[in-house]
């Protein structure tokens, strides 16, 4: 599973052998200077932890399990497991000890190894990931997320479906609702609920931010994502928030394509939190609209 | 859609295409393959930008050359980086190559890079002009040295007196090839270190199995067992720790015995801080609780302890069965109960039952390990490793997955291109009658030997060692060294200034881990490797084309290094055959010429590596041409527990066969290639050798002891006059609190610095610069009741002196215990000489009225100008205080061991006290001496077969059997 390992290694930052690598797949032309920083540094952080995660941060609980399946194995987790590169690295891996074992019931093992990091950790987030860098990724990564979406389907066929939906996602926390909310701090927790692909099933990036200044007109404050929605929020809340609905609205649609359609049931998951997300969302747009009259001075 | 298939094909292709070139598919920091190093297909041209250029984007070129590092014993893999347009060295990184070391290095490695540039070095032979030790000197060729030395030399060995050439060597940092120059030269003079280090612990591995070193497979263990003030910290600290650490990332338990907070210990599930000495009680208490509880591997007791043979000689009376072994087991350890071992170790009872039952739950995979710590401080240490090694043995986790391996099984040797003949004579200076069972050389106890009368050296060569400064009692090593009745010719080599060398009359300067050749191979893991040092510019001019006559030409200065210099004495000595020397060192491929290290080191990979002619053929390369590449040679991995392999039917020629199984054969021994330290068990009384133990009806491998099996039970202890020690048992240390006044404390002197290995890294300015001083550990409760706080002042007491240090005061150490690193205090002559390492030596004066002695530091350390621009910014002027010479010879009567414990009184220093005074009464540490003289049994008094040694036990340099006879039992 060489292909696996490859689109990995393109998940890095880029070196001599990427160009080599890009021609190999096919792919059109290497990255132009400056195209995976923006792809994968400033986007779409090629970590399963920022998707999985109740936080939509690096590290915590999701990473945690990453590193047990390493564990499981009897192998050493490395400081980033969940990282992308690593991560099919470690599928390539498992593929080919499941062709090479001699033994049936060695080969079984393997297979079963094989399936469970592929639903558990790989399908669990990836097709979303994937159909967000066909959008933003520029020509390179752009190209790079579809063979990998077609690679994972192709693995689909060969596995077909798991028997229950993946622990990470049977166990996501939902995105909660602000107005009942407990915390110390709800304002802080809600705008770190919105940064959780997991809890929101919408992958929300600083592009998407970028724009929604611009659509609606507010100043945008230069930042990491929960400063730039606060600064949108207290600038005009209706607005941003109804921004924020729609939003959610067309990433249910973007999930929906038939392209993903291979992926249930895990693709149920995000289309059922995006369309909750985008419910909660309109309501709390027109919560915080002014009443009738009563324009913004 | 994608063609995946088409791509995947193309891409599995492309991959094997660039891998049979030997290059990289995944080159540069990936985590794809953890290639966090630079691709070996680019180490002949590397390109970096130079630091010292920012913020200008400046290229540097360098070729990457490995070596291996010889600061501490590991021998990890270095490489260094050769700027191409200068050929000078600019770094050192770790060599990802090494299956040791994995590309990851401590902070020593990187630090080899000030010891070549240190600008205190020795860089020409130097020879005394005035007195010895009175510091004058003067540069010397190195034919006139080596033609004086040859010739000093030839006439003793003329005259009949080999025994008085000696060479004592500190860390070998290399695998035989010294030694085997010695056997060449038929003398018995190889006096290593190892009874100030390891000698308490090999006894105790070495009377279990066979063989003296332990090789813990600490990755894959469960539970990790430490008995240790530095081992993770110091000797072993890079290979070790980074696989420690990857089992306590696995979720492994980490049990550290250590009465000092360490960094191992800070790493720790269990930390337990015991009274120091007590560690074997605690040992048997866990010992007996997995006995009374039958938590042990009852199968693998029965087949391999020689519980048969215990029976036999001590319950002679007993039905020789297992279900008896197991009762007398029992009742031998019931009384080593937790309340007993909570009472000896001062730790709580519940806590050793939680010890012992997370130690129960390992199955074989308990990884075990000790090797200075408490088996190298007490009286009868050696039963620290014995009771230790006993856990492992009562788990069956001996040389399975996580277990800890004999290390010969983990250890590669190869078989040079000449064996020399055992020596006809026995060195009683070394091997004093009164230590029969010593592990290795009495090399501390020499002053007070040739002080008797017991012998004199002619010839003494002290090679990277600085017995004045790292053996106890160094002032009767200043008196030995200053009388040239006693030494005649005393030769230091060594790569910078010691305590040693200025009592020397000939200083040779010898190269660093950069600037010469050497074979190594260590334990880390369930593998055999071969680490090859390398002089780095003579290896980067070699591929640049150039051809170098000898590293000479190649090192700064007149820097040697060691095998050269070797190989030519050796050829000076005996230049035409007369002694029977020439031939060993001679060229097979040039007859009449001298054996150059190209030969030398070509015959050993083309010949004795079994794989490395085919990985150098499947690159293009011839053998040597790989190692110099590379430096690293992984032979094989996953040996697992050879004494579970059937021996062959071609072996089993003629065999007979004890009553405990042993089997002997009259097959000749098929010839290994690798060397790797073990036991001889003796022949049968016909002369068949011992070949393998049966075991349920299969003749299987086992192990090289007596028996063939693991010696509960030891025959060789009770013939030998130990009879009561002779299965694993608690000795109480010469610090049990029953040993000592109610006003003294125990001082513990033996942990080590992480950043500073004895005196081989004073010349490096990056670690003087971390570690630069050694203040006395105090606890809280012991500083209040003597009115002291950190920094103040303490007079420490010993039975034969004082020294003066600081406190610091810390909950890092256990009440009524003191510890001092011995690391630190190194000192140059306040004599108008300018030699010495002016960035970690303090200047002091030494004054002697008759037997007494004191030391008094004159200044500490300060910028000055130099070469190196860092010399004039050095801010510290600490150096520590030398402790190590107010401490008597403390000789364990069985192993030999030096007990480093001692028994002090710690007070506030006096109005006059200065800091970093030392006292010591000569007259007093012959006391001692004789004092611990007497607790010997004598190999006169107890030797079974007339011989001064049990034949079977591992000794550097083994002399022929006659040799071996007792002086009265040879007439």
């Amino acid at each position: 599973m060489e292909l696996m390992r490859a689109l990995g290694a393109l998940s890095e930052p880029p070196s001599d052998q990427t160009a080599e690598l890009c021609r190999l797949l096919e792919i059109e032309r290497p990255p132009a200077e400056g195209e995976y920083e923006t792809a994968f540094l400033f986007q779409l952080y090629p970590y399963a932890s920022v998707y999985l995660g109740a936080e939509g941060q690096i590290g915590g609980e999701a990473r945690d399990r990453i590193a047990g399946f390493w564990r499981a194995l009897d192998l050493v987790p490395p400081v980033a497991p969940d990282h992308l590169a690593l991560m099919l690295g470690l599928y390539a891996r498992l593929v080919e000890l499941e062709e090479s074992a001699g033994a049936e019931r060695a080969q079984r093992g393997w297979r079963q190894a094989r399936a469970a990091f592929f639903w558990e950790h790989l399908a669990s987030w990836l097709p979303v990931y994937l159909i967000r860098m066909v959008e933003i990724g520029g020509r390179t990564y752009a190209a790079w997320a579809e063979i990998l979406l077609d690679t994972l389907r192709g693995e689909v066929e060969r596995l077909g479906p798991p028997a229950r939906p993946p622990l990470h996602l049977r166990e996501a926390p939902p995105f909660d609702d602000p107005r009942h909310a407990t915390d110390e701090a709800p304002a802080r927790a809600f705008l770190g609920q919105l940064s959780s692909p997991v809890r929101t099933g919408f992958v929300l990036v600083a592009s998407d931010l970028h724009r929604a200044a611009a659509e609606l007109e507010l100043g945008l404050r230069a930042g990491e994502r929960r400063f730039v929605l606060e600064a949108l929020l207290s600038q005009d809340a209706a607005a941003a928030l109804g921004w924020l609905a729609g939003f959610a609205g067309a990433s249910t649609r973007r999930i929906e394509r038939p392209q993903l359609e291979a992926f249930e049931p895990t693709r149920r998951f995000w289309i059922e939190r995006c369309r909750a997300s985008a419910a909660l969302l309109g309501e709390l747009a027109a919560d915080a609209r002014p009443a009738s009259g009563q324009g913004a001075t | 859609m994608t063609d995946t298939r088409k791509l995947n094909e193309r891409l599995s292709a492309a991959r094997a295409e660039t891998e049979a070139r030997g290059e990289t598919f995944y080159p540069g920091p990936s985590r794809i393959h953890l290639a966090s190093f630079p691709p070996k297909e680019r180490w002949d041209d590397w390109v970096e930008l130079d630091s010292k250029a920012w913020p200008k984007r400046v290229e540097k070129r360098y070729m990457l050359v490995p070596t291996t590092c010889f600061n501490c014993e590991s021998a990890c893999g270095l490489l260094a980086y050769v700027d191409k347009e200068t050929l000078e060295l600019r770094k050192f990184e770790g060599n990802p190559e090494h299956p040791g070391s994995r590309g990851r290095n401590c902070a020593k490695g990187p630090a080899t890079l000030n010891q070549v540039t240190d600008p205190d070095r020795i860089l020409e032979p130097l020879k005394r002009v005035g007195g010895r030790g009175e510091g004058k000197w003067a540069r010397v060729g190195w034919e006139e040295a080596l033609d004086d030395i040859a010739d000093r030399i030839r006439t003793a060995m003329r005259e009949g007196r080999h025994n008085e050439i000696m060479y004592h060597v500190g860390r070998p940092g290399e695998d035989g090839f010294t030694e085997r120059i010695m056997a060449a030269w038929g003398v018995d003079g190889h006096n290593s270190h190892t009874n100030v280090c390891s000698a308490g612990a090999r006894a105790g591995y070495e009377l279990w199995c066979g063989i003296d070193r332990p090789s813990p497979d600490h990755a894959r263990a469960e539970v990790i067992f430490l008995v240790s003030s530095h081992l993770e910290t110091g000797h072993y600290f890079n290979p070790h720790a980074q696989r420690i650490i990857e089992a306590k990332q696995r979720g492994a338990k980490l049990i550290v015995l250590d009465t000092r907070l360490s960094n191992t210990a800070t790493h720790a599930d269990f930390w337990l801080a015991p009274r120091p000495g007590s560690e074997a009680a605690i040992q048997l208490a866990i010992a007996s609780y997995l006995i009374r509880e039958r938590l042990y591997n009852r199968e693998f007791v029965r087949r391999w302890w020689n519980w048969e043979e215990y029976l036999r000689r001590v319950h002679p009376g007993l039905e020789v069965s297992f279900d008896s072994f197991e009762r007398m087991l029992e009742a031998e350890y019931e009384s080593y109960t937790f309340e007993f071992a909570a009472a000896e170790s001062g730790i709580d009872a519940d806590v050793l039952r939680q010890v012992a039952e997370t130690v129960s739950t390992a199955g074989t995979r308990l990884s075990t390990h000790n090797w200075r710590s408490a088996s190298a401080s007490n009286e009868g240490g050696w039963q620290v490793t014995r009771t230790m090694f006993m856990l492992s043995a009562l788990l069956g986790a001996i040389a399975t997955p996580g277990s800890t391996y004999p290390n010969a099984w983990n250890k590669f040797v190869p078989r040079p291109i000449r064996l020399p003949r055992h020596p006809e004579t026995w060195n009683d200076l070394n091997w004093p009658i009164e230590y029969p069972l010593s592990m290795y050389e009495l090399s501390f106890l020499l002053p007070h030997l040739v002080r008797e009368g017991r012998g004199r050296l002619d010839v003494y060569f002290t090679r990277v060692y600085n017995p004045v400064w790292t053996n106890p009692d160094g002032f009767s090593w200043i008196e030995m060294l200053s009388d040239e009745e006693k030494v005649g010719l005393h030769v230091a080599l060594t790569p910078t200034w010691n305590e040693t060398a200025y009592f020397a009359d000939y200083i040779l300067p010898m190269g660093n881990g950069a600037e010469r050749h050497d074979l190594h191979s260590y334990e880390t893991h369930d593998a055999q490797w071969l680490g090859f040092r390398q002089p780095v510019l003579r290896t980067a001019r070699e591929r640049l084309g150039e051809r170098v006559g000898d590293t000479r030409h190649t090192n700064p200065g007149e820097v040697w290094e060691e095998n050269e210099f070797w190989l030519e004495l050796s050829w000076r000595i005996d230049p035409d055959g007369e002694l029977g020397i020439r031939e060993f060192v001679e060229s097979e491929e040039r007859p009449g010429e001298r054996l150059n290290v190209d030969e030398y080191y070509r015959w050993i990979f083309e010949n004795s590596v079994p794989g490395l002619p085919e990985a150098a053929a499947a690159e293009g390369l011839r053998p040597l041409d790989y190692m110099r590449r590379y430096g690293a040679f992984e032979v094989t991995r996953d040996i697992g527990p050879l004494y579970e392999r059937p021996v062959p039917d071609e072996e089993l020629e003629d065999i007979a066969e004890t009553d405990e199984g042993r089997v002997y054969t009259r097959a000749a021994a098929t010839g290994t290639p690798n060397l790797a330290p073990t036991a001889a068990p003796p022949a049968d009384a016909e002369g068949r050798r011992p070949v393998g133990v049966r075991i349920d009806g299969e003749i299987l491998r086992g192990f090289p002891t007596p028996s063939g099996k693991l010696e509960f039970y030891s025959p060789t202890l009770a013939a030998w006059g130990w009879d009561d020690v002779a299965i694993p048992t608690y000795i109480k240390s010469h610090v049990h609190p029953q040993n000592m006044d109610e006003d003294q404390m125990v001082l513990i002197s033996t942990f080590r610095l992480p950043t500073q290995i004895h005196t081989r890294s004073a010349n490096a300015k990056w670690l003087d610069e971390i570690s630069h001083t050694n203040p006395l550990w105090l606890h809280t409760s012991d500083a209040s009741r003597l009115g002291v706080g950190t920094g103040d002042l303490v007079r420490v007491e010993t039975e034969i002196g004082h020294f003066v240090v600081k406190a610091w005061v810390t909950e890092g150490i256990r009440p009524g215990v003191v510890a001092c690193s011995h690391h630190m205090g190194r000192w140059k002559l306040d004599n108008g000489s300018a030699e010495g390492q002016r960035q970690l030596m303090a200047t002091v004066s030494l004054d002697r009225d008759d037997s007494r002695w004191k030391m008094s530091r004159k200044a500490g350390v300060g910028p000055f100008d130099s070469s190196d621009p860092d010399t004039r910014r050095i801010w510290w002027t600490d150096a520590g205080v030398h402790q190590n010479m107010t401490f008597p010879v403390h000789p364990d009567p069985l192993s030999g061991m030096h007990c480093w414990h001692q028994a002090v009184r710690v007070v506030k220093a006096a109005p006059g006290d200065r800091y970093g005074e030392v006292a010591v009464d000569t007259r007093r540490s012959a006391e001692v001496f004789e004092a611990w003289l007497a607790k010997t049994r004598s190999a006169v008094d107890n030797s079974p077969d007339g011989t001064r040694r049990p034949g079977w036990l591992i000794r550097p340099v083994k002399p022929t059997a006659a040799a071996y006879r007792l002086p009265d039992a040879k007439s």
